[in-house]
Order: structure tokens, then sequence, then C-alpha cells
């Protein structure tokens, strides 16, 4: 297994922001019956998910947590030397949304920026990322933001996702700091999954038409076009279940650390059923997973960015906790991280 | 086994009548995706394997030949 290991990197701050309007799984959803919407919050955990309007973009909710980590931490945006920016809904087609973020916040025309086009494994991609350009010595300071409004990439109506997926955007502040506590990192990639989660349209391989426009129903009540998110749910929770609990093991294995040691399992928010299950395989007790699903949902690439925020914002004292991350989603992608949290900044969740 | 098996079927359908490993999915009152998983997830925790190809199986008979074929 291959695990790169970095030295002198910290997470030294991370704020999340989601959109205000909420969608209740209990109260919206109108054609389908109350016991049907009631039996899928209890699998899902998720009762409720945020959904921007028509103006807000991801970059929007990441941009907002930048800002507020520049001005509660007393960062200067000159300091940001990389702008990453995680995300499946960019502004636009071209030019990468980072680039637009990097004069939005003011940092120098000497910082790096550029989009990452990966979903719930996002966050552990762009840390790994962020860590390789600070080992290369020339950057101090990464700005790392993963952000989705996948609200945007369903039919409303589709009851194959319309509980799960929400909107949000985080920012990370990683930073070159000596002697830090060693992080690790593993990333794997199955690309014959490709068509797990695929929206098949709009591409360069199948272009927008208006065949690829038209609404199709199907038999367990998907609703969509080619141009929607398409889901295959059964073989998301195999994959998670079985390859990414094994990956988490070997992983755990390797660097030679035990569920007793660990403080935190932070996992990609995919759904409770989901998730419940990965920390039963691996024998690591509720307390020590925390969530952010209930309110948020599955919010993709800052589902675990907004999990660590959203659960030490609201601890009393910042100690230092050793937490194993994993992210999961379409690619197939996804990766394990360890990594010690140490007076980390998180401030409440924001809203816009 | 046979009977260990009819009883996790039996708490994952508990709406449902009368309950045998010959019951057809299609029988079933309610046989929809969440149903689905709890059943591969129960099947994995239970005898440690993952359902590949539930979508060609038509009753409880053909999971429960997997299980013990293994």
């Amino acid at each position: 297994m291959s695990i790169s290991t970095f030295n002198n990197i910290k997470i030294m701050g991370i704020a999340g922001t989601v959109p205000k309007g909420i969608v209740s799984n209990l109260n919206d959803h109108p054609n389908i019956s109350q016991d049907e919407k009631k039996k899928t919050i209890q699998l899902t955990g998720i009762s409720e998910y945020r959904k921007s309007t028509e103006e807000v973009c991801s970059s929007d909710l990441c941009q907002r947590s930048a800002e507020t980590l520049f001005s509660e931490m007393n960062i200067n945006p000159s300091t940001i030397d990389a702008i990453i920016f995680v995300t499946q809904t960019p502004d636009y087609r071209l030019p990468s949304t980072a680039c637009v973020l990097q004069h939005k916040l003011g940092c120098n025309t000497s910082t790096i920026a550029f989009d990452i086009s990966l979903a719930c494994s996002g966050f552990i991609y762009g840390l790994y990322t962020a860590c390789s350009f600070i080992e290369g010595g020339g950057i101090k300071r990464v700005l790392l933001l993963c952000g989705d409004t996948q609200t945007k990439l369903y039919h409303k109506e589709d009851k194959n996702v319309s509980f799960l997926l929400g909107d949000a955007g985080t920012a990370s502040i990683i930073d070159f700091y000596k002697d830090a506590d060693p992080l690790s990192i593993t990333l794997r990639t199955d690309g014959s999954g490709y068509e797990t989660m695929i929206i098949p349209a709009g591409g360069f391989r199948t272009p927008s038409s208006e065949a690829t426009g038209k609404i199709v129903v199907g038999k367990n009540g998907e609703i969509r076009s080619d141009e929607h998110l398409h889901m295959q749910g059964i073989e998301v929770f195999k994959f998670a279940s079985t390859t990414v609990v094994k990956t988490i093991k070997e992983f755990m294995d390797n660097i030679d650390i035990t569920e007793k040691q660990i403080d935190y399992l932070f996992l990609h928010q995919a759904n409770k059923f989901m998730t419940d299950k990965i920390a039963r395989k691996l024998n690591i007790p509720e307390n020590k997973v925390p969530y952010s699903l209930e309110f948020f949902g599955n919010t993709s690439s800052a589902s675990i960015p907004l999990t660590i925020t959203n659960h030490l914002s609201k601890q009393k004292e910042s100690l230092s906790k050793r937490c194993i991350l994993s992210g999961f989603g379409n690619g197939l992608s996804w990766g394990v991280a360890d990594v010690i949290l140490d007076k980390i900044y998180c401030p409440p969740v924001q809203e816009i | 086994m046979e009977k260990k098996f009819l009883e996790n079927i039996i708490d994952i359908f508990e709406d449902e009548n009368e309950l045998s490993l010959d019951t057809k999915f299609s029988d079933l009152e309610n046989w929809d995706s969440l149903k689905k998983l709890t059943l591969l997830s129960v099947v994995d925790e239970n005898y440690g394997i993952m359902i590949n190809n539930i979508e060609n199986m038509s009753s409880f008979r053909d999971i429960y030949n997997v299980i013990i074929s293994k």
C-alpha cells in the first residue's frame, strides 16, 4: 500500500458556510407519502439539508468561509501561496473558478490557483495536494476550498438523490509548521465504476442536446434527464462497505494505529446507514464518529471539513485529537488520512 | 442455517405476511431500494458476503444459495 507521510504540515483552521434555504425531508417532497419519507429519514439519518438559490454558487459559499478564516484568524490574503478549489459545480466551464477566487479574495498574483474535479473524496485529495506543494518548499500556506451546490445537479423530485444531497462550501488553511505531528494519506481510484455516479451528458463525450435534456421517469422513482445526476445507490453502498472499509483497515495497519488510539473518525457523510456500517466494521464506537448529515445531508467534498468544523466549534476546548478521515465517491475515487487536529480554529457554520 | 437466515429476513420484512425462502421479491408489498440495501447489509454483516447481482435474483432462496455455497 502506498502511503505518503508529511512531517511539517498543520491544518490551522476550517470554516464552513451553507445557504439559508432549508429542504425538510419530512415536510417537503409533496409527491411522496409520509410513511415513505419517514422510512427514508430513518435509514439515511438526514432530516434536512440546505439548498442554494439560483444566484449562489459553490464558490460564494467557499469565499465566505475563506473570508471568515481571514478575519477571525487575522490572516492577510497576501500570505496565501496557493488556492486549491475542489468542486464539480464550478462557476464556469472555463476558466478555473480558483482563478476567479484569487482575485475576489484579494490574494497576490504570485498565488497558484486551480480547480480539482472530484466530489466526496475531494477533501482528502485536496489535502494531499496541499501537503505535496508545501513539502516542495516554495509554498508555506495553502487555502483549500471544498464546495458543491449539488442540489443544482439533480431533478428535485428524483427519489434516488433528493433526500440526500445538499449544498455547502468550506475553507481550510494548511500551513508549513516546523515539527508538526506527522500527517499520512493514501489515495485510490477505480475508474471501472465511473458510471456508478455520473451525469452522462453535457460534457464533450455526449454534448447537451434536445434528447439529453428530456426528463425520463424510471421504475425506481428516478426522475431525471441525461443531464442530471444518475446514482446507483446499491453499487455505492457495496463500494463503501467493502472496498473503502478494506482500504481504511489496511491503512491503519500500515501506519500501526489501532481503533483505541483514534479520537475521531470523520467519514464522508454519505448517509447514516452507510457511515454506521463503516464504523461498525472498523470497531469504532458511535461516540467517536461525529455527524453533520442530520441537518446538512451529504455535502460532497465539503462533508468532511464541514463535519470537523461543525463538531469542533461546539467543543469548549481545542485539545489535540488524532483523527482518521475518509472520503469516497464518484470516480470511483477514495482516500484515507491520519491527521492530528491540534488547536485548530473552527468557527460556527455560517449562512448566506 | 436455514432457520437463522429466515429469522434475518423476517426482521427486515416485518411488515410482510408469511415469508419463506421461496417468497419472490416481486410478491413483497415493499420491495424497494431501501429494503434491498438493508437486505444486502444484513447478509454482509451476518455471513461476511456481499451479494453482487441482486438485480438478477428473484427470491430469498437465490441469496441463501450464495450463502451456503461459500
